[in-house]
């Protein structure tokens, strides 16, 4: 489960976008490279 | 060699003005009617209120015209302006240009924010501004050639109307040998058909050796532009260096340029890949939170929405830096090199097409039903030289697709064609309608609010549906994001001054997802502090992306995560560095504030800016037919049961649908006090006398027009 990302709608874990309705479900590998998105005010 | 001439029938020679801490002071006036060229001095005092950029834009023209001009009145004027700290290379997004003018589809001043070199070659060839107005009877060129020091009038004959060519053709004829000095703007064949005309400003990139383009979208100036029989308008000027604005502190403003640069440059490849995928990236994410335009903004996700997202741009576009001004970091504005229509006048030939950007793959993809990476570019491509607004297409076809749909058009009203959602082929058919000024593309091409009025009175269409679907504000159709499910972004369209573009305001994630405003005076600040730190990059000649597409590491950290709180301050050093005028990061805001009401003022000038107008079609704010509340009925039960206590037990969805609008445009009007409560507005959303007077805005004409709207 994808934790600490508040304000942050998306991940991106290995490269692949996640988005936060998948946070929950989603599994992480071992030596996961996840990088937070800063959509916060974008657009 | 391109067969077109070019007449002079003017010279003016000038001694440039130098460029002293981000300013010439100067501005530039051309009369078409008259062929009146003057350079004006910019007074101090227009200068500290003002600033530049949007700001100057609007004094000129609200000096032009009166609270009666109309979009194609001589007086109104086009103006175009950078900013003090616009022409830096290197500062992130350091170039950007405004255009203003009165809207066709508004009536009232529409800007729009735009890369390329023209503001930046304009300011260093002398002037801080361009104004320009009258009417030419013949197609006319203007050159800015700050190289030589002259303004030159060019009656023209022969040249197409097409952008893409032409923005080519004339730079190759203002300087073949060294093009990258030339930056053209003009608009296409379609804007002078219709009232969605854009402007296409170009930059030369050295790497590809093609001139690029980037457009000022928005409320139809490439269709005042067209109008006034402009051709285009072409800034000539030379080198280009971080002392090209004689900056008040060099080696201050090559620090901040420094950090924020450098910072884009590690972060951005962790975070959004701008500098890879564009704005693409927002594609699944939007998806993901049912938040895609999807059917005329009926629904927010669509299984097919992958194909039209970064996975699949990202290897479409063409590899290279892609810096729509000189050196920015982000480089998010990419292109696609050889690909080939499949209609048109340029069918079968290999093209390169500037873009897509989020904008222009939801509104023409997604909320057409087509999820089709090819097709999207050949939509952006003709829109393009075509010279017409990407989102008001987009928009404005997915209304008609609905309608179509709906049985409120039918086949009879369209030359033949089926519309539904989906039909690619007709969708450009209309494109091309546009461009030879035929059939029914001249309908679609007025926009929505001018097909609603057409569609009931010549084809008996039921006006209360078209009202609730036609994703129009002021005039403006819709930028591409879905506001249903967040009030705050309902305020964010509603409320901007010039329609429902998602430049001033933009905070769905934080509403929605981050639930970071519970209460109306939350929002209501939010509904001040963002639209008016975004009018700030307007003012200045800067590009917003590189405030809050890529974030400091330690950003979550802060109190205040969405305002970027350093970057505010990296900016507030830049201003301070360049203008010599010393600003931390808390006067950015007044600064902003005064243009912002200034602007708001002058829509009520031209008969709007009051309460009514900041009025939003249902669909934007709840779900209109029973299909579209099933698509996300667990919410909408939810909101009925908890935020507004109806107990649901056994009701219709019909009435479910019809108790939901009851609250929730309630709940958008409460939302209206609450924001022109904090904007010290009135309850009618009129600036009290007590804002202008504290903003230095009460000028005699200002308080008189108050006086006029029943403000004392
Ligand atoms: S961030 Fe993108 S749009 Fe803004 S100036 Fe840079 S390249 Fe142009």
């Amino acid at each position: 489960m994808i934790e600490h990302t508040q304000f942050c709608a998306a991940v991106r874990l290995n490269g692949k976008l996640i988005s936060t309705p998948s946070f929950d479900t989603t599994k992480i590998p071992d030596n996961a490279v996840i990088y937070l998105l800063p959509l916060i005010a974008g657009g | 060699m391109a067969d077109f001439t070019l007449k002079e029938i003017k010279s003016l020679e000038y001694v440039r003005p130098e460029i002293e801490k981000g300013y010439t002071d100067h501005s530039l006036h051309v009369d078409l009617s008259s062929k009146d060229i003057k350079i004006n001095p910019i007074e101090p005092k227009v200068k500290e209120k003002f600033i530049g950029g949007k700001g100057y834009d609007l004094w000129f023209m609200w000096n032009s015209v009166t609270g009666k001009t109309k979009w194609n009145d001589p007086e109104n004027a086009i103006c175009i302006a950078s900013g003090p700290l616009g022409g830096t290379p290197g500062y992130p997004g350091g170039g950007k240009s405004i255009v203003t003018t009165i809207s066709p589809l508004t009536g009232i001043p529409i800007d729009s924010n735009v890369g390329g070199y023209f503001g930046p070659y304009t300011k260093f060839s002398g002037f801080d501004a361009l104004e320009i107005t009258g009417k030419s009877d013949a197609q006319i060129v203007v050159l800015i050639d700050g190289i030589d020091s002259k303004i030159k009038l060019y009656e023209v004959e022969g040249l197409t109307d097409d952008s893409y060519t032409l923005s080519a053709q004339l730079t190759e004829y203002f300087d073949k040998d060294k093009p990258v000095n030339i930056s053209v703007v003009s608009t296409g064949s379609a804007a002078k058909h219709t009232e969605l005309g854009c402007l296409n400003f170009t930059w030369f990139d050295a790497k590809r050796k093609r001139v690029r383009y980037k457009q000022a979208g928005r409320g139809g100036i490439g269709t005042v532009f067209a109008h006034k029989n402009i051709k285009a308008v072409v800034a000539r000027w030379g080198s280009v260096s971080l002392k090209s604005n004689n900056p008040a502190d060099f080696d201050a403003m090559k620090n901040v340029t420094k950090l924020h640069a450098g910072e884009i440059n590690e972060l951005d490849p962790k975070q959004n890949r701008m500098a890879l995928v564009g704005t693409t990236h927002l594609v699944p994410i939007m998806n993901d939170h049912d938040c895609l335009p999807v059917n005329n903004f009926k629904y927010g996700m669509h299984p097919e929405a992958h194909n039209i997202g970064e996975a699949v741009y990202e290897h479409i576009f063409d590899k290279g830096f892609d810096g729509c001004w000189r050196g920015c970091a982000v480089a998010c504005a990419h292109g696609v090199k050889d690909f080939v229509p499949f209609t048109g006048p340029y069918k079968g030939q290999k093209v390169f097409v500037d873009g897509p950007e989020y904008e222009t793959v939801a509104g023409c993809g997604s909320n057409l039903g087509v999820f089709d990476p090819f097709f999207i570019l050949e939509m952006n491509f003709y829109c393009d030289t075509y010279g017409l607004d990407t989102i008001s297409i987009g928009t404005g076809i997915a209304f008609v697709m609905e309608c179509f749909e709906m049985g409120l058009i039918t086949k009879e009203h369209t030359g033949g064609m089926d519309l539904s959602f989906g039909n690619r082929l007709n969708a450009l058919e209309l494109l091309h309608q546009m461009a030879r000024g035929e059939g029914f593309g001249l309908i679609v091409g007025k926009g929505i609010r001018k097909m609603k009025a057409i569609f009931a009175k010549d084809f008996g269409a039921d006006s209360s549906i078209m009202q609730d679907i036609g994703m129009e504000a002021k005039g403006l159709e819709f930028s591409e994001y879905m506001t249903k499910e967040s009030l705050a972004q309902q305020g964010g369209y509603g409320m901007a001054l010039k329609g429902p573009q998602h430049d001033e305001a933009w905070l769905i994630f934080l509403d929605m997802v981050h639930n970071f405003m519970p209460t109306f005076e939350n929002k209501a600040e939010a509904l001040h502090w963002f639209p008016m730190f975004r009018t700030w990059f307007g003012l200045c000649g800067l590009c917003k992306l590189p405030w809050n597409d890529i974030v400091p590491e330690d950003n979550r950290q802060n109190p205040e995560p969405a305002k970027v709180v350093k970057h505010v301050g990296w900016y507030a050093d830049f201003f301070s560095s360049v203008t010599g005028r010393k600003v931390s990061p808390d006067d950015l805001i007044p600064m902003s504030e005064a243009v912002y009401n200034f602007q708001r003022l002058f829509n009520l000038k031209m008969g709007y800016g009051t309460r009514e107008f900041d009025t939003l079609p249902y669909r934007a704010v709840g779900p209109v037919t029973v299909d579209e509340y099933l698509s996300r009925v667990e919410r909408y039960d939810k909101d009925l049961i908890e935020n507004y206590k109806v107990d649901i037990t056994g009701m219709e969805t019909a009435d479910k649908v019809a108790v939901l609008r009851k609250h929730r445009e309630a709940r958008y009007e409460q939302l209206k006090d609450a924001v022109y409560k904090r904007r010290g507005w009135t309850p009618n959303g009129i600036p009290t006398l007590e804002t202008v007077k504290r903003l230095g805005i009460d000028f005699p004409d200002v308080i008189e027009l108050l006086k006029a709207n029943g403000v004392e």
